[in-house]
């Protein structure tokens, strides 16, 4: 992603080639849906209301500050729709951009037969060498993506859009999509650095345009976009529409077989499927072992990790692996033993610091140089002498609320303490956590 | 052989059933799911291992199941029986489980039929894409799987006894695709030229590739000639699994009925005497099959029917979807150890 957004700014052709199959076009095409349908519109809407904004965008590391810029005024001026007109026209820019010219951009720069220095083809192995698209409105995939990504702009700016192909159709034959000729003479920088610096000084006069070309604020309080936040289940919204397409369209660049919309669903969900069978042999499997928790088996080769795959079929059964036994002293212990330390006595009367670091000196023979309650910090022996002078008085709990600046609930009745400490020779030992009853 | 069936919907999905099959279909596909739902099931046998069949068959999505099964609920079907309901006792075993599960999935074609099978002329069988047998005698899972054989019906029986779970299937000449993933190999020194995206080398491009794999009839399979060099070098490899099964079988023969934890002590003996003689027929050493496993082997265990239940219902499905490799004959499965085990027995 850093790349990619590095070579858009520097626009630099970048060799997506890399990529193979469906799951990476799906990945892309969902990619490219936040990056056209919701993070811009995020960015114009902080540009009106917050302003703060500018302000911390220019405080943001490297180039970050011009991308972001650039993204607003693009959303804002260079590229805002008046109508529904527009945006048809702006899908229609966006698709030769990405399935045409790019391609061609990368064509010129890296001709099918380029030779690298070691004498072999460049586009080989994982990079494959794409093909240019050409635009074609009685073809079906081209044409759900023009309706999707139209669509799903025009729902940015709220305006009103149609399904109805034809009427589509019929608004491009207006649109005027910008001849492209491939620029010679791209440099490819070889690093970083030196992309950096080449780049230094475009980057400074620009922001200045920028910074004074974008409407001001105030004067488009009442304008504002909508970003779309991504639902796959709704067939109706065009998202997994657009999703599809683009992740088909660059599939058809690559020659790479295109994915059915339930396949392309799945990658762009991650969702997990699900059968009865499976479900119901690992229930089974799960319920023979607690069985034999039941049976009071203490043996534990008697227990088993079940694997299967219905499919193939593979069926493993491992026996679990002991648990790490450490030692101190002579005291073996695992991650299932714990000091168990009563905090609170009948009477209400609470351990202090003091009294905690004492019983441990004297019950363990532990000496105890750091104390932690989750995140919090309760005692170091490289404290500040004052600090400790308050605290070693004060009750655990007190403490522990004061730290982590947050109240015990009423519910909980014990608290989990991690220790750092020293044996009698003065040695870092690893010991079990302390189980401090409160309740 | 899957037949498609005439009227409306056939070979076709409807909106609400790729709702409904939405987690399956992501897994085997539409194709896959086509096919489920233009099969008719018939399942015989409704003890907790048909209860389990039919939930997973039901929830699949086939066209029509048929639950047969002409005896009555008894006090041990309430331990592994989900499908019939509390104070069914008495009543005919199908009928009692038909509305649970018919409400698991309306969409389903869901009949109970109360004759016992032996009664079924071969016509009836012919109207189905596979048979599931469970809890029928050795000649009846004989004769069936002939039936089945001669008219391209995928066949196929289950049996659950305590811990132990097994299952044969036959599917005459099956014909199924596999999905293999292409595999491409990212060449080294290409990496002059300029920053270029890490190639993502999870290479999903996948194609399918048809298979075709003969099966042999049950009653080969279990009539094995164990004498031969061959076969007891194999025999060295063979799960005890499959002998048990034969110990079992021949107890229900004898019997008209399982192991019943009421008799315990007596069915305990007879079992060992019958494994005697049923391993020494076969040829085989009595040592074969310790004595143990007489106390393992009675009642039904609700989670070995499911797992079992699992295991049967997925290759009833991959037989009837055509996809992904069936095992080729036996599965075996023993609670106790936590094996599961797939053989292929018959007459090599």
């Amino acid at each position: 992603m850093y790349m990619d957004r590095r070579c858009v700014y520097y626009r630099k052709p970048l060799l997506e080639s890399g990529t193979l199959g469906t799951k990476g076009n799906v990945q892309w095409a969902r990619d490219e849906f936040e990056g056209l349908f919701k993070q811009p519109a995020e960015s114009v809407n902080q540009y009106i209301s917050d302003p703060k904004f500018m302000e911390r965008t220019l405080k943001l590391p490297g180039t970050q500050p011009l991308e972001v810029l650039e993204a607003v005024n693009k959303s804002l001026v260079s590229e805002r729709p008046r109508s529904w007109a527009d945006c048809v026209g702006w899908a229609c820019r966006h698709w030769h951009c990405q399935y045409s010219n790019n391609i061609r951009q990368l064509l010129h720069n890296f001709p099918p037969h380029q030779k690298t220095n070691s004498g072999t083809l460049f586009w080989s192995g994982p990079k494959r060498c794409p093909h240019p698209l050409t635009f074609d409105d009685s073809n079906p995939l081209h044409m759900d993506y023009i309706v999707a990504a139209a669509n799903l702009f025009a729902q940015t700016y709220g305006i009103t859009g149609t399904r109805d192909v034809g009427a589509v159709a019929e608004l491009l034959h207006q649109v005027q999509v910008p001849e492209f000729t491939p620029k010679s003479g791209v440099r490819i920088h070889i690093s970083d650095q030196e992309l950096q610096n080449a780049n230094a000084s475009v980057d400074d006069s620009r922001l200045e345009e920028l910074k004074s070309s974008l409407p001001n604020p105030e004067d488009q309080q009442s304008f504002r976009m909508y970003p779309i936040d991504f639902e796959k289940d709704d067939d109706t919204n065009f998202h997994m529409d657009f999703i599809v397409a683009a992740s088909n369209l660059r599939a058809e660049n690559y020659d790479i077989p295109p994915a059915d919309r339930h396949k392309s669903k799945l990658i762009a969900g991650k969702i997990i499927p699900a059968i009865a069978t499976t479900t119901a042999a690992v229930v089974g499997l799960v319920c023979l072992e607690l069985y034999k928790v039941v049976q009071g088996h203490k043996q534990l080769e008697s227990y088993k990790n079940g694997f299967l795959n219905l499919a193939l079929p593979f069926f493993g059964f491992s026996e679990p692996i002991a648990c790490p036994r450490n030692k101190y002293y002579d005291i073996e212990w695992t991650l299932w033993d714990r000091f168990e330390v009563q905090g609170v006595q009948p009477s209400g009367e609470e351990m202090t610091l003091r009294q905690f670091l004492a019983y441990f000196k004297s019950e363990h023979r532990l000496e105890i140089t750091m104390l932690s309650q989750g995140v919090s910090m309760l005692y170091s022996f490289f404290m500040p002498p004052a600090k400790l002078r308050e605290r070693h008085d004060q009750p655990m709990t007190e403490i522990v609320t004061k730290v982590s600046k947050k109240k015990i609930g009423r519910h909980v009745k014990a608290l989990v303490f991690e220790l750092c400490c020293n044996d009698d020779s003065e040695c870092d030992i690893e010991v079990p956590y302390v189980r401090y009853t409160i309740r | 052989m899957v037949e498609q069936e005439g009227g409306g919907g056939s070979g076709g999905i409807s909106e609400e059933e790729a709702a409904q099959y939405d987690r399956q279909i992501r897994l085997w596909g539409l194709e896959a799911q086509r096919r489920l739902r233009a099969s008719r099931v018939l399942l015989v046998g409704m003890k907790g291992l048909g209860a389990e069949v039919a939930k997973n068959l039901i929830l699949a999505g086939v066209k029509g199941l048929t639950m047969l099964d002409h005896q009555q609920v008894s006090q041990q079907d309430t331990r592994a029986q989900f499908l019939i309901p509390v104070g069914s006792l008495g009543r005919n075993r199908a009928e009692a489980s038909l509305e649970r599960a018919q409400n698991l999935n309306p969409m389903v074609d869901v009949k109970a039929d109360p004759e016992n099978i032996e009664n079924k002329a071969e016509d009836f069988f012919t109207q189905f894409d596979a048979v599931c047998l469970t809890c029928c005698s050795r000649c009846v899972m004989v004769k069936v799987d002939q039936i089945c054989h001669k008219n391209g019906i995928k066949f196929f029986t289950g049996d659950i006894f305590g811990y132990y779970g097994s299952m044969f299937a036959n599917l005459g000449a099956h014909e199924f695709v596999e999905e293999k993933t292409k595999v491409t190999k990212a060449s080294q020194g290409v990496e002059d030229g300029p920053d270029t995206k890490k190639a993502k080398l999870d290479s999903t491009e996948t194609t399918m590739v048809k298979k075709r794999v003969v099966f042999c009839q049950l009653k080969e399979a279990l009539a094995v000639d164990w004498s031969s060099e061959k076969a007891k070098a194999a025999l060295k490899r063979t799960a005890p699994d499959y002998f048990l099964l034969q110990v079992l079988l021949k107890f229900r023969a004898d019997k008209g009925r399982d192991p019943l934890p009421e008799s315990y002590a007596e069915d305990a003996e007879l079992l060992l005497r019958i494994r005697n003689e049923v391993l020494d027929s076969l040829g085989v050493g009595a040592g074969l099959l310790p004595d143990d496993f007489v106390s393992y082997c009675f009642s039904e265990m609700a989670p070995v029917c499911a797992v079992l239940g699992g295991v049967l219902g997925q290759e009833v499905v991959k037989a009837l979807s055509q996809r992904d490799p069936p095992h080729n004959n036996f599965f075996f499965f023993d609670g106790i150890k936590g094996n599961g085990v797939v053989e292929c027995l018959g007459p090599h």
